[in-house]
């Protein structure tokens, strides 16, 4: 019984650890879309110096809940937890990965007079931050629904994704001393298309978690 | 079986006590009838029994269920004791209840009331109670009254990291936190840590305050007062450089002197305009306490620009074309300031309209709303400045605006004054083709038409 009690105590612990690397990985993809946005080097340096916090934290969870398995030998639903625990920080982490890659663009062209007003690349942003969030949410409320809603999102994302590739090239063949900027945004639509991918397998966790079935958002 | 061990029991206790009281044995007759008599009247007595215990069980399970009917008067005296006892009890249970569900309605009404948002924790940092305001900053929260880890129900690193702090230390705190999705909201929290009566901590209360608003105000405020600032030592630096290559020697050259006093003189008029400008928008600001609007007709307001702008007109070959309906209403609104609508819109049109186009002023009456619009067939404005246009300074070509003599603060003041008359300003315009401004002014009430 008290054992029962302990694992459940170090789950919980464990799972509220997730929210909170949820929480920094969220602000680590905003500050950097807002640091391309605006223009903000500092932003920018700050994202890329947070990232260190999350990787620890990933670590410091994935090994205690690794540790939960090996003495506690958990079944069904508890393991699934556990399973669906280390999938989501794994999703997380690379999204602050990819916060960074980002930040490092912004870094890349300070100063540059931006090629054309960004308008895709923010609705892309917005609509991959949408999803860190609903994935997340999801994952606390157990919400199946709103994880399949995802799915939905995801194909925006792609479709923005191509439509951002094609008007980029345009501007390159129309004149190449616009290649190296395009190349650095077209990397930055790359990466927040990734990002909304992280956010379904986020979803398809918190489905497997639920239900205990797999079910593939990434149609 | 339980009822034949009972008889011998009996019968065997009767024996010893008979044997006790009458000194002798008795019959086995006598004995068995004694047994069977002291078995009944046993039975009736656990009966008995029974059926007061049956009936306060039957009570006691309907207060399981919180219903709390008092017991009625059993006749009985050991029982009645115990009745009145209980009786009481419950007399004192109702009473808290009472006291419990008062004060929960109390406040529940209280924190409904309360437009910002508020949060309880307990000592372990575990949300146990949000109010509406609350919901209303961040949406449909997940937390239906049970405790709940903080970062379940608001997401939020630093929020946790300072509730957190504010829970160790017990000290009252305040912090601006950034919120993110969906739409970026900067809120001020601040915690009262809660006390028991011995100095122990029991939890925290945080309320949360929009400040988003004030910030974004401020941010305008400071960049307005550096857009002032740049836009005054702009002509200030050039009317220096020329005074300066003046003293040097250009005086000596009349032809260059007069070319570089013209210019000065140019500058010097812009200054002006851009100071009576900064005046007229502080004025409107200004204004906006003691504001005193009459009933007015726009005809003749229309008729004077027609005279102020005659010579700039004829200058650029601009055609311009009043259609007013005769029977327009008077609209309430003061006259001054609608000139100055009329004569930042028109000077707009003339300004940013290539010779021979045509410039048109006509109105309509909109429900209780006469509608203005001012029409030109000139450059007109791309769509992404549409928007920003009324902005202080906002200019689409800062360079050819200054070239104009313009301040870049004219649709910020169209904007101010028609939004003092409760108007609203839109723009319609597309590049090459021309610009459409229109704007609403209140139809004054038949009462003040006959003053
Ligand atoms: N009728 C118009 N046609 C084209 N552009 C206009 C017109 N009216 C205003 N604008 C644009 O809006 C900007 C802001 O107007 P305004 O506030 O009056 O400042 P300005 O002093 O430059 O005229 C102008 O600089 C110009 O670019
Ligand atoms: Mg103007």
């Amino acid at each position: 019984m008290t054992a029962r009690r302990n694992f459940d105590k170090a789950l919980n612990e464990l799972e509220n650890e997730i929210l909170r690397m949820g929480s920094m990985v969220e602000r680590a993809i905003y500050d950097a879309v807002e640091s391309l946005a605006k223009q903000d080097v500092d932003l920018a340096q700050r994202v890329i110096n947070g990232d260190r916090d999350i990787n620890y934290l990933e670590t410091e969870i994935e090994d205690r809940l690794v540790t939960l398995i090996a003495t506690q030998q958990p079944i069904a639903r508890d393991l699934r937890r556990i399973i669906t625990g280390i999938k989501i920080i794994t999703n997380l982490e690379r999204m602050g990965d990819h916060a960074v890659d980002i930040a490092r663009v912004t870094k890349r062209i300070a100063g540059q007079p931006l090629i054309k007003p960004l308008v895709d690349i923010p609705r892309m942003a917005k609509i991959s931050q949408q999803m860190v969030k609903d994935g997340l949410d999801a994952y606390v409320r157990s919400d199946v629904e709103k994880a399949k809603y995802m799915c939905s999102l995801d194909d925006e994302v792609d479709h923005l994704y191509s439509q951002v590739f094609r008007e980029l090239l345009t501007y390159m063949m129309e004149d190449p001393k616009t290649i190296a900027q395009a190349t650095s945004l077209l990397f930055v639509a790359r990466f927040l298309e990734r990002i909304a991918d992280y956010a379904t397998n986020i979803g398809e966790a918190v489905i497997y978690l639920v239900t205990g079935e797999r079910f593939d958002l990434n149609l | 079986m339980r009822l034949k061990i009972g008889l011998l029991l009996l019968f065997i206790v009767n024996l010893i006590i008979l044997f006790l009281v009458e000194g002798k044995l008795l019959s086995i007759l006598d004995g068995v009838l004694l047994a069977v008599l002291g078995y009944i009247i046993f039975w009736a007595f656990i009966k008995e029994v029974n059926n007061k215990f049956k009936l306060l069980e039957e009570f006691t399970s309907k207060w399981r269920q919180g219903r709390y009917s008092k017991v009625s008067y059993y006749n009985d005296k050991e029982l009645g004791k115990i009745v009145d006892n209980i009786n009481h009890l419950i007399e004192q249970l109702e009473k808290y209840n009472r006291a419990i569900t008062e004060g929960e309605k109390r406040l529940n009404a209280i924190l409904a009331g309360i437009k910002a948002g508020v949060m309880v924790l307990d000592r372990e940092g575990r949300v146990i109670l949000v109010n509406k305001g609350l919901e209303n900053l961040f949406g449909k929260l997940n937390f239906t009254g049970e405790p709940k880890p903080l970062l379940e129900v608001i997401r939020n690193y630093e929020l946790e990291k300072f509730l957190k702090e504010a829970l160790a230390n017990l000290k009252e705190m305040t912090r601006e936190i950034e919120f993110l999705l969906p739409n970026s909201k900067t809120i001020l929290i601040h915690v009262t840590p809660l006390k028991d009566e011995h100095d122990q901590k029991v939890g925290l209360v945080a309320v949360f305050d929009d400040i988003t608003e004030e910030r974004k105000l401020e941010k305008m405020r400071s960049e307005f007062i550096a857009n002032v600032s740049h836009e005054l030592r702009t002509p200030l630096t050039s009317i220096k450089g020329f005074l300066e290559t003046l003293l040097d020697g250009a005086l000596e050259d009349k032809t260059i002197a007069k070319h570089f006093l013209q210019i000065m003189n140019s500058e010097t008029e812009r200054l002006t305009r851009l100071i009576d400008d900064l005046l007229s928008l502080s004025k409107i600001e200004a204004k906006k306490v003691d504001f005193a609007p009459k009933p007015l007709m726009l005809q003749e307001l229309v008729q004077k620009m027609k005279l102020l702008f005659k010579s700039r007109l004829e200058e650029k070959e601009l055609s311009f074309i009043i259609s007013l309906p005769e029977n327009l209403p008077l609209v309430l609104a003061d006259g001054d300031m609608i000139s100055q609508v009329l004569i930042n819109l028109i000077d707009n049109a003339i300004k940013y309209t290539p010779a021979g186009g045509k410039i048109e002023v006509s109105a309509d009456v909109k429900g209780s709303w006469v509608e203005v619009v001012v029409k030109d067939t000139g450059i007109g404005i791309p769509e992404e400045s549409q928007k920003r246009i009324f902005e202080r300074f906002y200019r689409v070509d800062k360079a050819r605006s200054r070239e104009l003599g313009g301040t870049g603060l004219g649709l910020a003041i169209v904007k101010h004054i028609i939004e003092l008359h409760n108007g609203k300003v839109w723009v319609k315009s597309k590049v090459g083709e021309g610009s459409a401004f229109g704007f609403t002014v209140p139809i004054a009430q038949q009462a003040q038409k006959g003053e």
